[in-house]
């Protein structure tokens, strides 16, 4: 009897310090128990055809390898991106009213660093093996480490970048008239050439009126213009290192973005009217913009009149201008999904949908039908992607916007900024700081106008080196602000 | 022989019933669960609490598609208002409605803010406006209208940055300033018209209305089913719509909101904080009473499991007797319990009212009965446990029970019976009983054998034995002997050692006899001692040895403590009175010339006082230490009350010898210091009186009594001195012998009269008082002081404070009756220091003289505090009868200026050493006047005796006393005369003129 009872000790025992020795692995293993299944539950702000895909997906991998592991994922889709993350940050905080956190969620790596700091994210490396890591592209991984070296915070599962779209069918009579380049959308110095020639020849076509040109031109998500414009002119503005941000703002740098945005807009070249650019297309009151791969899905196939009456239009897609002379940058964005810190039980079943979900095929129907780029080396393969495109019933936009993005990735440099304390703050300055001016200056044109001043001088007026010079100091302060 | 009886097994007679009762019990209790349906109400409870789920659930749906939702109670009429305000000031009707694009384009701009307001506050993820009506002029299949939506109803954007428009015309939407939609369209256009289901939110309230009995918008709104509105890629969600009619009750549009599937997840998921249960809702609709459902809606993982995301009917189904649905799952064996409830939506009799919403709350069988399955399962666990149980215990019967009885039996049979059985216990009560039943059997009878047991050998008695025979060369010898005999080399194993060795060891012992049978045990260390007791038998020795150490040490540790004082360690008065009377009894040579000392420490009442009993107590040891230097031989020293020491030595040849020898040992004695606890050394100071034998008295009780004598009048006069009684000074001194009965007579007699001094206030020169001073009649005792140091030695000064007070108050009583004294004078009373009146004392007292307690003023001594307890009554007495307090011969005793704080006296009384010589001593004008300035502070009076010169009146004056006492100013006389006329002029002159130097 004895001897029974040191045995059952010594089992016990060895259970026990397996289990404690178990963290020490390159990968921990868990058992779920499908009878008792860990149900997970996603935030996320897809909408469309990717929320379509998303459930689809979730249908199959609860029906399927879900029911057969013990795991059942949910998601809810909580608004958009701005949404999700106020909401997380609601959750996370314990504010009245909030629910509680998710299991996992859709997040940028400025929200998902700031939950981290929180300890609200799970590093899932400790579930994935080296070979598993290795099949996703590096620099996706490298921004989801959220600065520690060998982590996993954010789970890539579809990126994407920014391109140009144009109106071709209302380019038509214009580049008809005056002999416009396409070639010069390539660059911002082209696009603001053409965008004064625009405006040149729309206001001669009534000469009843006067100063009645349009704008070609315009864009949103602004801080990629100044961050990678910035980058590409030679300053990394957000240079950051060990999740401390150094700012880097050159004037020189500052004076060339103005030159290219700010004159243009005060000018009335380039213009912003509804709440976004694609607003503006869809009304016809822009030709051309700068957007995501995944929003460039939406660009409308015919153009709506103000008394509703509309006309189909053909859209053009080019890769992301650059300035003249420097090489090539576009953003890498996009948000992966996050799993809050739980039990191993938990993050294991998290971990194990990730993989599933992020499979090549399943990646790349979740990532090329809404304008994504896939995260694994093997799904940006041109030739799976071609077979993967004959598969679903993918519009030729879709597909021109596929090809254009893949070739953004091949040949361009892709840009992140690395997460940091207060990145969100410094974004949103980065991004309001240069529109917000603009705007202002064309309300202030508007009413120098309306006082009886010509056009020429009300704007001569308004983009003077002063005018510069206070810009800048008010934009190097708010951003000095905003980060500290 | 035991009686024959059946022969059966302990295992077949105890554990059998037990193992076969156990599993009745299982069996009973199972029955009895079972047949009183136990499981089945277990069961009933647990439905019931998915009833109690889903009727939560019910009633916060209810509530949100009723109350909150679909209120869109106002907005009919508002929108009707503003309309035909519009339409009247651009001269058009409704019915332009149905071609001018523009008007309706102006109309829903109207609407615009209302509608987004609306939205926020119901809480819907979208609200729309349909006009019945063109909205692109040249289209006539487009409808003008409005659909506005917000993904997020939980939170709002100040700035509508949250909503997103799906349907207007391009202007509107600037000016709205909301962004667009991906599905947005300038109007709305519903193709297939009617016939497409996805049509419904417009077509049916709008048509709904025109066939409806009631006008109101509310009595004709429709909920939709599930749909999409742009087609597959836009979300399902459903709507509330109502129509819009004009005065006329013509429909010309309608209104509604929606609510997106997510966000209607979402509110059924709320609360749903358990979300590893495998629970969920069916939201549904009926329109055949319940045979089928139409899916609206499903939350938690049952449905999705056990269904699939099927958009048809939940079905099949049976309905149970409890109006449960029970679900087989499309899979097969699984099943899923449902509880239903029906939401109202619609009003009875309106059109849509055939169609009934149900949510039903689901929960798969496993998990709703888990509870009442784990019960059957434990309870079916608990008999199979029980059974095990009882396996185990006969088992552990057989194993713990039966094989310690064959053991015991096994052993029994190979034990030597010459030898002292010894049994191992078994832990088992009974057996260990049997066997220690044998054991002691076992050992009488070898103890019968004429063999001592092995049981000392357990004992932990200090105790040895041993057993020498005449037919053994070898001698018995306990375990604990070797080790009470002192030694250490303890024969290994066997207790029998040879005879010689045994008797060799116990005779060492026995050598050191200390008395009959007490031995002490020789060698080193503390002395131990022992007990031996050697018994003859018959035909041999047997000895015992036992540890009277501690016995002995107790003895010796009483005698002591009986014979010597404990503070010092010499002997006490007893001892001495034993030994000494011993030595007169046998005379002799022992005795030969002898000495008895008689000493008295001299300062030990002042070292009490100053630095404690402590350092008195160290005082008193060390001179008891110094009496060593009479020697150890032929000296007995003791003491013999608190600071008295007796010394006799004797045994001397002669008086010259014996002197020398005292003469040597007083010097040593004298010049001993004793360290103070302030560090200083004290000499020994002590006085001596000593008395011869055999010259002065041949006993001792007359010797001691000499030497007291002796030493008494050392103390009288020089002290510190040792001196040998003198028979001259012995006869002279008698009084003190007769002065005890003078004293007895006078206290019985009340032989005393009190003399009064005057004392006069030093401002007025008027007579503020006598002090009354006691004088005796009786001539054996000529003064006060005589009188009180008799009565302190014969312990009669109780008697003397008794005196003081009645007959002092007498004398007062009769001096104011016959007005002999100045009226108001106030009389000073001695009262005597630690001793007090009884409390009969003090209400005789009070009966008798309460009126003289205000002119009463009692003097006591600093030495008072001595005994605060006494002193504290005293003055409580005095003070609660309106006496004052006076503190007298301040500045003789030791911390006078805590004595003057403590006792808080009225008056303080200078003592005569500080007033004699006042006016040629500037050091004690100095201490005078600083006394004078602490009492002036604190409220006190001073009062100087013994004033007897002018000048000393004078200084005194001037130093600012406030009365006055000496002979200068009056003598104590029977009958107090009026101050001399002169004297108080005098005192007037001098006050007036320290008065005019102070200012």
């Amino acid at each position: 009897m004895k001897k029974s009872i040191s045995l059952c000790v010594l089992l016990i025992a060895g259970i026990i310090l397996t289990l404690i020795s178990c963290p020490a692995m390159a990968q921990v293993k868990v058992r779920l128990n499908p009878k008792a299944p860990q149900t997970l539950m996603i935030w996320h702000y897809y909408n469309g055809i990717q929320q379509q895909v998303f459930d689809r997906l979730l249908l199959t991998f609860n029906e399927e390898l879900g029911a057969k592991e013990g795991i059942i994922v949910e998601a809810h889709s909580q608004g958009s991106i701005n949404d999700l993350a106020t909401k997380l940050l609601q959750a996370a905080n314990r504010e009245p009213g909030a629910e509680n956190m998710p299991d996992m969620f859709a997040a940028y790596a400025d929200t998902a660093f700031q939950l981290d700091q929180m300890g609200f994210v799970a590093d899932l490396a400790p579930y994935m093996t080296a070979d598993e890591r290795a099949e996703y592209v590096e620099s996706y991984m490298q921004e989801g480490e959220l600065g520690t070296h060998g982590a996993l915070k954010v789970f890539p599962t579809a990126k994407s970048t920014e391109l140009l779209l144009l109106n071709a069918t209302d380019w038509e009579p214009f580049a008809a008239d005056t002999g416009a380049d396409k070639a010069l959308l390539a660059t911002w110095e082209g696009i603001v050439s053409l965008s004064k020639a625009f405006y040149e020849w729309s206001d001669a076509q009534t000469p009843e009126v006067a100063d009645d040109g349009k704008a070609l031109f315009g864009r949103d998500a602004f801080a990629n213009y100044m961050l990678i414009g910035s980058l590409q002119l030679g300053k990394e503005m957000f240079q950051v290192s060990d999740g401390i941000v150094n700012l880097q703002v050159d004037e020189a740098i500052m004076r060339k973005l103005w030159d290219h945005y700010y004159v243009p807009f005060v000018n009335g070249w380039f213009g912003a009217y509804g709440r976004f650019r694609s607003d503006d297309v869809k009304t016809g009151r822009l030709l051309a913009l700068v957007g995501s791969t995944s929003g460039a899905l939406y660009f409308p196939t015919e153009v709506t009149r103000d008394d509703g009456t509309t006309y189909p239009i053909a859209c053009e897609v080019y890769p992301l201008p650059n300035f003249a002379g420097t090489e090539p940058y576009a953003v890498q964005q996009g948000a992966g999904l996050v799993v809050t810190s739980s039990t191993q039980e938990k993050e294991y079943a998290a971990t194990f949908f990730l993989k599933w979900f992020t499979e090549v095929h399943k990646n790349i129907e979740f990532s090329i039908r809404s304008g994504y780029l896939p995260v694994k080396y093997a799904a940006n393969d041109q030739t799976l992607l071609d077979q993967s495109i004959k598969d679903y019933t993918i519009t030729p936009l879709l597909r021109r916007i596929i090809d254009v993005g893949l070739s953004i990735t091949e040949n361009y440099r892709l840009y992140t900024n690395s997460a940091f304390q207060h990145g969100n703050a410094a974004r949103q300055v980065v991004e309001t700081s240069m529109t917000q001016a603009a705007m202002q200056a064309l309300a202030q044109r508007d009413m120098l106008m309306a006082q009886g001043l010509s056009r020429d001088a009300a704007i001569q007026s308004l983009t003077t080196d002063e005018a510069f010079a206070e810009w800048y100091a008010g934009f190097t302060a708010s951003l000095a602000e905003a980060v500290r | 022989m035991a009686r024959q009886k059946k022969q059966a097994s302990i295992v077949s007679r105890v554990v059998l019933p037990l193992l076969l009762t156990s599993v009745m019990h299982a069996v009973l209790i199972i029955g009895i669960l079972a047949v009183n349906g136990v499981f089945d109400d277990i069961k009933a409870n647990a439905l019931h609490m998915l009833d109690e789920r889903t009727q939560n659930k019910y009633q916060t749906l209810q509530t949100e598609m009723t109350l909150n939702w679909s209120y869109l109670a106002g907005m009919e009429q508002m929108l009707l208002n503003r309309f035909e305000k519009l339409m009247a000031a651009q001269g058009k009707t409704f019915a332009d409605i149905k071609t001018d694009a523009a008007l309706n384009a102006q109309l829903v701009r109207e609407a615009a803010n209302e509608l987004i307001l609306r939205m926020r506050e119901n809480d819907t993820t979208g609200i729309f406006l349909i006009l019945n009506g063109i909205g692109v002029i040249g289209k006539p299949d487009t409808y003008a209208g409005l659909y506005i939506r917000d993904t997020d109803p939980n939170a709002d954007a100040s700035d509508n940055s949250d909503l997103h428009i799906l349907r207007a015309l391009p202007p509107l939407t600037r000016e709205l300033g909301l962004s667009l939609d991906s599905f947005w369209q300038a109007c709305f256009t519903f193709p297939g018209s009617v016939s497409n289901p996805d049509n419904a939110y417009f077509y049916m309230p709008l048509y709904a209305a025109g066939s409806g009995k009631s006008t109101d918008g509310h009595h004709n709104g429709y909920w939709s089913l599930p749909f999409r509105i742009n087609g597959a890629d836009d979300s399902r969600v459903i709507t509330y719509t109502q129509p819009l009619r004009n005065r006329a009750g013509e429909v010309y549009g309608v209104i509604g909101v929606e609510i997106n599937e997510n966000y209607l997840i979402s509110v059924l998921n709320r609360g749903e904080f358990a979300r590893n249960t495998r629970g969920g809702y069916f939201l549904g609709m009926t329109t055949d009473g319940g045979l089928s459902y139409r899916r609206v809606t499903t939350v938690g993982t049952v449905y999705k499991q056990f269904f699939r995301a099927e958009d048809t009917l939940l079905a099949p189904f049976t309905v149970q007797e409890t109006g449960h649905i029970r679900i087989q799952s499309v899979r097969g064996r699984e099943v899923v319990y449902g509880s239903v409830m029906e939401l109202t939506l619609y009003p009875s009799n309106t059109p849509f009212s055939t169609q009934h919403w149900v949510l039903i709350g689901l929960e798969d069988e496993t998990t709703l009965f888990a509870f009442a399955n784990q019960v059957w399962r434990l309870f079916l666990i608990g008999a199979l446990f029980a059974a095990i149980l009882s396996a185990s215990i006969a088992w552990l019967i057989g194993r713990n029970i039966v094989r310690p009885f064959v053991r015991l039996a096994g052993s029994l049979r190979a034990s030597d019976p010459n030898h002292p059985l010894g049994l191992q216990q078994t832990g088992i009560t009974e057996v260990d009983a049997l066997a220690d039943a044998l054991v002691e059997w076992n050992h009488s009878a070898l103890e019968a054998a004429g063999r001592l047991s092995r049981v000392l050998r357990s004992a932990k008695l200090p105790v040895g034995v041993f057993e020498v025979r005449d037919d053994n060369d070898m001698a018995f010898c306990s375990d604990g002997l070797f080790r009470l005999l002192g030694r250490t080399e303890q024969p290994a194993g066997d207790n029998l050692i040879p005879k010689e060795q045994c008797w060799d060891m116990v005779n060492a012992v026995m050598q050191n006899k200390v008395e009959e049978s007490f031995f002490r045990i020789p060698g080193e260390g503390a002395p131990r001692f022992v007990r031996v007791e050697i018994m003859q038998e018959e035909n041999g020795v047997v000895g015992t040895v036992m540890d009277v150490t501690s016995e002995v040490e107790d003895r010796h540790r009483i005698e002591r403590e009986r014979d010597h004082d404990l503070l010092t360690g010499i002997l006490n008065r007893r001892a001495f009175d034993s030994s000494a009377e011993g030595l007169f009894i046998r005379r002799g040579a022992a005795l030969g010339v002898a000495a008895v000392i008689m000493l008295d420490l001299d300062n030990l009442k002042y070292l009490n006082d100053t630095y404690g009993h402590d350092c008195g107590d160290g005082y008193i040891r060390t001179f008891a230490e110094a009496l060593r230097l009479f020697g150890m031989e032929n000296a007995l020293v003791a003491r013999r009350s608190g600071d008295e020491f007796l010394v006799l030595l004797h045994g001397g040849k002669t008086k010259a010898e014996m002197r020398e020898r005292v003469q040597r040992a007083w010097k040593g004695i004298v010049e001993r210091t004793y360290q103070l606890p302030d560090g200083t050394l004290y000499q020994l100071r002590v006085s001596g009186g000593l008395a011869w034998f055999p010259d002065d008295a041949d006993n001792l009780n007359q010797l001691i009594q000499y030497a007291d004598f002796a030493m008494y009048k050392v103390k009288r006069n020089a002290k510190g001195t040792l001196e040998e009684f003198n028979f001259r000074d012995y006869s002279e001194d008698a009084f003190l012998i007769s002065g005890r009965d003078a004293l007895d007579r006078m206290i019985d007699k009340q032989l005393v009269r009190f003399a009064l001094q005057p004392i006069l206030s030093a401002s007025t020169g008027d007579v503020y008082g006598y002090e009354l001073l006691m004088r005796t009649n009786v001539r054996e005792l000529p003064d006060p002081t005589t009188v009180l140091r008799l009565a302190s030695a014969e312990g009669k000064l109780q008697h003397i404070e008794r005196l003081t007070w009645f007959k002092g108050l007498e004398t007062i009583r009769q001096l104011t009756q016959n007005q002999v004294t100045q009226p108001h004078a106030r009389f000073f009373l001695n009262s005597i220091a630690n001793h007090v009146l009884t409390e009969d004392e003090e209400a005789q007292l009070t009966k008798g003289y309460r009126a003289l307690f205000s002119r009463l003023v009692v003097e006591v001594t600093e030495g008072e505090r001595n005994n605060e307890a006494y002193t504290r009554r005293k003055l409580e007495f005095v003070r609660r009868h309106g006496g004052l307090i006076a503190i007298d011969d301040y500045g003789t005793g030791y911390n006078s200026e805590v004595a003057l704080i403590q006792i808080n006296a009225d008056i303080v009384k200078l003592d005569i050493s500080f007033v004699h010589g006042v006016d040629a001593d500037e050091d004690k004008q100095v201490r005078i006047q600083s006394l004078i300035s602490y009492a002036k502070d604190r409220g006190i009076a001073v009062l100087a005796e013994g004033v007897e010169t002018s000048e000393e009146l004078q200084t005194l004056i001037q130093l600012g006393v406030d009365y006055l006492q000496g002979y200068y100013l009056g003598a104590p006389q029977y009958q107090p005369m009026e101050p001399d006329d002169l004297l108080r002029q005098e005192i007037r002159r001098l006050k007036s003129r320290a008065e005019d130097a102070a200012q």
